[in-house]
């Protein structure tokens, strides 16, 4: 079971008092900086004007830090700094520390949120993603066309080759997809779940419980280490409910139909 | 000992017959590595000798000498490049069977992967050597001291995630596990036990928690770790 026990003095901030934005790059789409002001100072007021404030990007293994200076300076305008291997982030996770640079506190942790999934798009649109449970992203993954990303801390991500044009739409739409990669996808994810031996404590975690527990009409997961068969058979039950609740065998037939017919 | 004229690399053409070598579909007299129908020169290099090198850090010396004005961080997702550097090397670098068949393992210990997916991309046995010297020169020590075909634990356990990729962790690895005098890693830096690289692995996630690591020297990273590590710290 994962827990937190927090004895380290760092101030745990919600990500709400920061706003983050990813902006693209004119000549192509990989990232090239980030832009981030304080929405809420109350959060950073016993921090000194001295710290330093830095984000964390990382994916698929790969982390840059980025530096936005000091915290006094942040508190009257928002900062920016440059993504160094832009072409490395698709739809990084990011996590916001503040490090202390006096002497008594020199690279101390200050503060600082759990990560979260960053996407492109002020307002609405980047809001809207952020919301969801699972995202389709187009990313290098050659040879391999789909690949499923478990964070620790935020709702999976789908990538799909960024070859395949318009592969976020072909994921969320296409009925060969549908039929065959997101039961694979859900095997995969609900096997990470169920590992943990105990009910999780992770935000979506809870989100994909519940969205489990609507299919399988309050059939409880096994917990336990020594269930692996019950555990086998809860997955393969939810995923013919899923499949049978979203009509994909017939989709996928109609899909096929048409294609023979035009 | 073989000197090539220049580093070459593999086109699309060259690339899957270098894959049906490695998968032992086609026998490696099929790929001609010099030859421009498999071939071309990376613009910038210098003539490649190749001898039998001790260490994973003489091979990649090696290659670095021979790249000359080319920028090395720029080659990194050259595919061809890797790939062709692998094959030239290919006796140094990956077992046979006793029948003369390639044992070669998975598949981006001698195919490139993407270099930003670190996962398989840390495993290649020509790219990472190359990159860790370049990166951190002699603090890579640790890391590149055996022959170039022995698979490294040290290794794999202390790059496993980016941000272990920096000089001051590596300063502190090589500190802890690399052995002046023998020129080889200390007896217990591989494995699970008290004091392992696998411990420092995890240890740094720990302190990550409450430091800002890359904001710390060497010496205070040291300092900060647990009594386990005691039996490799340098004398003070």
């Amino acid at each position: 079971m994962r827990s937190r026990i927090r004895l380290t003095g760092r101030k745990q901030l919600h990500r709400s008092s920061v706003e983050v934005w990813l902006r693209e790059s004119e000549r192509d789409s990989a990232y090239e900086y980030v832009v981030m002001s304080l929405a809420n100072l109350d959060p950073f007021k016993s921090m000194p004007e001295t710290a330093r404030v830095k984000l964390t990007l990382s994916e698929n293994k790969f982390s840059e830090i980025l530096e936005f200076g000091t915290l006094g300076a942040m508190r009257s305008r928002p900062a920016q700094a440059n993504i160094r291997t832009p072409e490395a982030f698709a739809a990084p996770s990011c996590q916001l520390r503040i490090v202390g640079a006096d002497e008594d506190n020199k690279g101390r942790i200050l503060g600082s949120t759990h990560s979260w999934n960053l996407f492109a798009g002020k307002g609405s649109a980047g809001k809207a993603r952020s919301e969801g449970m699972l995202f389709f992203q187009p990313s290098k993954i050659a040879p391999r066309v789909w690949k499923l990303d478990i964070r620790e801390e935020d709702h999976p991500i789908v990538y799909i080759d960024e070859s395949i044009s318009d592969g976020r739409s072909w994921a969320e739409s296409d009925s060969v997809f549908a039929g065959c990669v997101l039961p694979a996808v859900l095997r995969e994810l609900f096997h990470d779940i169920l590992r943990e031996g105990d009910r999780p404590d992770q935000e979506w975690q809870k989100d994909w419980l519940e969205w489990a527990n609507a299919l399988m009409g309050g059939a409880a997961p096994p917990w336990k280490e020594e269930d692996e068969e019950q555990k086998h058979q809860w997955i393969d039950d939810l995923i013919g409910n899923f499949c049978a609740k979203h009509g994909l065998l017939g989709a996928l037939l109609r899909q096929r139909e048409q294609e023979s017919a035009s | 000992m073989t000197t090539y004229p220049a580093l070459y690399q593999f086109n699309a053409h060259g690339l899957e017959i270098f894959k049906q070598v490695f998968f032992n579909e086609v026998d490696e007299s099929s790929l001609d590595p010099v030859h421009s129908d498999y071939v071309s020169v990376v613009p910038g290099t210098l003539p490649f000798p190749i001898t039998q090198y001790p260490t994973a850090k003489a091979m990649a010396q090696a290659v670095l000498d021979a790249m000359g004005d080319a920028k090395v961080l720029a080659l990194l997702p050259n595919a061809g490049l890797w790939a062709w550097l692998t094959f030239v090397m290919r006796d140094q670098l990956i077992k046979r069977a006793e029948d003369g068949t390639w044992q070669s393992g998975h598949i981006n210990r001698w195919y490139p992967s993407d270099p930003n997916d670190l996962r398989y991309a840390r495993v290649h046995l020509v790219r990472m050597p190359v990159q860790l010297l370049r990166s951190f020169g002699n603090a890579a020590d640790h890391l590149l001291c055996t022959p170039p075909i022995v698979r490294v634990d040290i290794r794999l356990q202390l790059t496993r995630q980016q941000d272990m990729l920096n000089e001051t962790f590596q300063r502190v690895a090589r500190a802890l596990y690399y052995d002046d005098t023998t020129g080889t890693t200390k007896r217990g830096a591989s494995g699970d036990g008290g004091g392992s690289s696998r411990r420092l692995a995890e240890i740094r996630k720990q302190l990550a928690v409450t430091w800002a690591l890359e904001d710390l020297t060497p010496q205070q990273i040291l300092a900060l770790l647990p009594p386990e590590f005691d039996r490799f710290k340098p004398s003070p």
